[in-house]
């Protein structure tokens, strides 16, 4: 209808965003009239208990026909939900264990290897003390002599300057 | 991803083209028949590994692009979404993007719970599975803690957390994550104590389907859900905005159901009650007090979000007492800011920023 006046064309527009902002308004009035709030409240109750007793009634069927029930089904799995529930508080203190006892073995670890480091040291200086006695005891007879060798020259070095002052 | 099929009635729309308003209806119900038959992209595709599963829920592992040392990042999206939200398309996914920035990411995925998962509560998902997930995050990482971020619900849950157990976290963050309910919009009006009685409308042991969730949103903004078709076949031109526009669909329509008894806690204590904000709401017997959270934190709330609006997450920022505390309202609407180019734009290097900030201690730049 490529031949429609543009006045007809326009004012079907007009027309039709009159009509979008009408039913906005009326959308409004009517989302916030008690007598439909009200209503929309009585429905979803309706709705929920039908659903329940519906529900219930289907229950009660199998459970007379001796079939296991969405009850039953529902009572299983929460046991299985609990005993996952238990499950990983379980594993959360194994974890928290884990951690605790990975941080005293650090501890202990560092105490060890502290230990064994002061012991080393220890033995180091040990060693070092024992090679300087050692070395000591190497230079000892050497220092006895060269003493030994010495004394007479001294004594007659002594005897010579006590001459000289009686002199 | 192919084509949609060929619309029958496709040439009957041309008789119409002369009619502005009459051909507006026309797109709107080829739109219709492309979302009815178009085929949803594939979604949650981001390489990743599974380091924890408790219940339903999957920890997803996403190795960093580089090691930079950086402390793990646990996303923590809303129970009634799936977790491919935070991974929707390749290029714009908000983990791909992290991970890409050399984080590494820890995707909560809470799973679809079965019947018998309908007694789990708030205190269940927080204290135990959130908890939980966190712990093995940061023990995966090897990391003593980890920085947590909650979109929507999720980042309300992650403010429940970061108040009762703040032993784990670096900081944290929230998109759009409402704690004053009074001013949650339509959604409250909805569910306020004279429309819905929470005993009834979600029964004890039951799960609260997917269908009905489905209207309750889509009348959050009635003519949005209808107007939208002619954005649909606008897009239908192009593939690549097609496999967008599908994608966003997969958010919208897969909604996963709600445990009774998490749903029946949290209307009542949050949206009939405002008991969160009010320092009434308690988890195991420990009062949640915002007041209490000390973490650093990073607030972001959209301006144009009428899921929950920004009026509902701003007294987060308030509240708690973190010397250490951003608030960020950017220009962008709930979902957009996630799978819309204000993402990789704007958002995930906004986030990217702040996490490399906190993980060196550095000290918040001063306001201007």
């Amino acid at each position: 209808m490529s031949d429609t006046s543009p006045d007809l064309s326009k004012l079907s527009g007009e027309l039709y965003r009159q009509w979008e902002k009408g039913m906005a308004q009326w959308w409004d009035q009517v989302l916030e009239s008690p007598a439909f709030l009200s209503g929309m409240g009585q429905s979803l109750s309706g709705q929920a208990q039908a659903r329940a007793n519906y529900e219930q009634a289907v229950d009660q069927t199998l459970e007379q026909l001796h079939i296991p029930s969405r009850k039953d089904f529902i009572r299983l799995t929460r046991v299985a939900t609990m005993l996952e529930d238990k499950l990983l508080s379980l594993e959360d203190k194994l974890l928290t264990l884990g951690d605790q006892l990975a941080a005293q073995e650090r501890e202990t670890l560092l105490a060890r290897v502290e230990s064994a480091e002061a012991r080393i040291e220890a033995r180091e200086q040990l060693a070092a003390l024992q090679a300087r006695l050692d070395a000591l005891e190497g230079k000892a007879p050497a220092a006895v002599s060269a003493a030994a060798s010495t004394e007479p020259a001294e004594q007659k070095g002594r005897a010579r300057r006590g001459k000289e002052e009686s002199a | 991803m192919s084509t949609p099929l060929v619309d029958p009635f496709a040439p009957f729309g041309a008789l119409l083209s002369g009619f502005e308003g009459l051909y507006e209806l026309e797109r709107i119900r080829r739109g219709m028949f492309v979302h009815a038959t178009a085929p949803r992209p594939d979604v949650g595709v981001t390489p990743h590994v599974v380091v924890h599963e408790q219940d339903k829920l999957k920890l997803r592992y996403y190795a960093p692009k580089r090691d930079e040392g950086l402390p793990p990042v646990v996303l923590v999206p809303s129970l009634i979404n799936r977790a491919y939200i935070l991974d929707l398309e390749s290029d714009r996914s908000m983990v791909a993007s992290l991970a890409g920035m050399n984080h590494p990411v820890y995707l909560v995925d809470w799973g679809e719970p079965g019947p018998e998962d309908a007694d789990e509560d708030v205190s269940y998902v927080v204290l135990e599975l959130l908890d939980r997930a966190v712990r093995r995050a940061c023990r995966h990482a090897r990391a003593p803690k980890a920085a947590v971020f909650g979109y929507c619900m999720g980042g309300t849950l992650v403010a429940m957390y970061a108040a009762l157990r703040p032993e784990r976290l670096l900081g944290f963050a929230t998109l759009n994550a409402p704690v004053l309910f009074a001013e949650a919009g339509r959604f409250r009006e909805f569910v306020s104590p004279d429309v819905v009685n929470v005993d009834e409308v979600f029964p004890a042991g039951t799960l609260v389907p997917t269908w009905l969730m489905k209207p309750v949103f889509q009348m959050l903004d009635p003519m949005g859900s209808f107007t939208k078709y002619a954005a649909i076949e606008q897009a239908a031109a192009d593939p690549k905005k097609l496999s967008r526009t599908m994608a966003r669909e997969r958010w919208l329509e897969e909604h996963v159901p709600c445990a009774s008894a998490f749903c029946r806690e949290f209307v009542r204590n949050a949206y009939q009650e405002d008991a969160l904000i009010n320092g009434r709401w308690s988890l195991n017997g420990e009062t949640v007090r915002l007041e209490a959270i000390t973490s650093p934190a990073l607030i972001v709330v959209c301006k144009r979000d009428f899921i929950a609006p920004s009026r509902s997450g701003l007294p987060l920022f308030d509240r708690i007492q973190s010397a250490d505390k951003e608030l960020v309202e950017p220009d962008a609407g709930h979902i957009g800011v996630v799978v819309g180019a204000t993402g990789p734009r704007y958002f995930f290097p906004l986030l990217d920023k702040w996490l490399r900030r906190i993980a060196k201690g550095e000290p918040q730049a001063a306001k201007e």
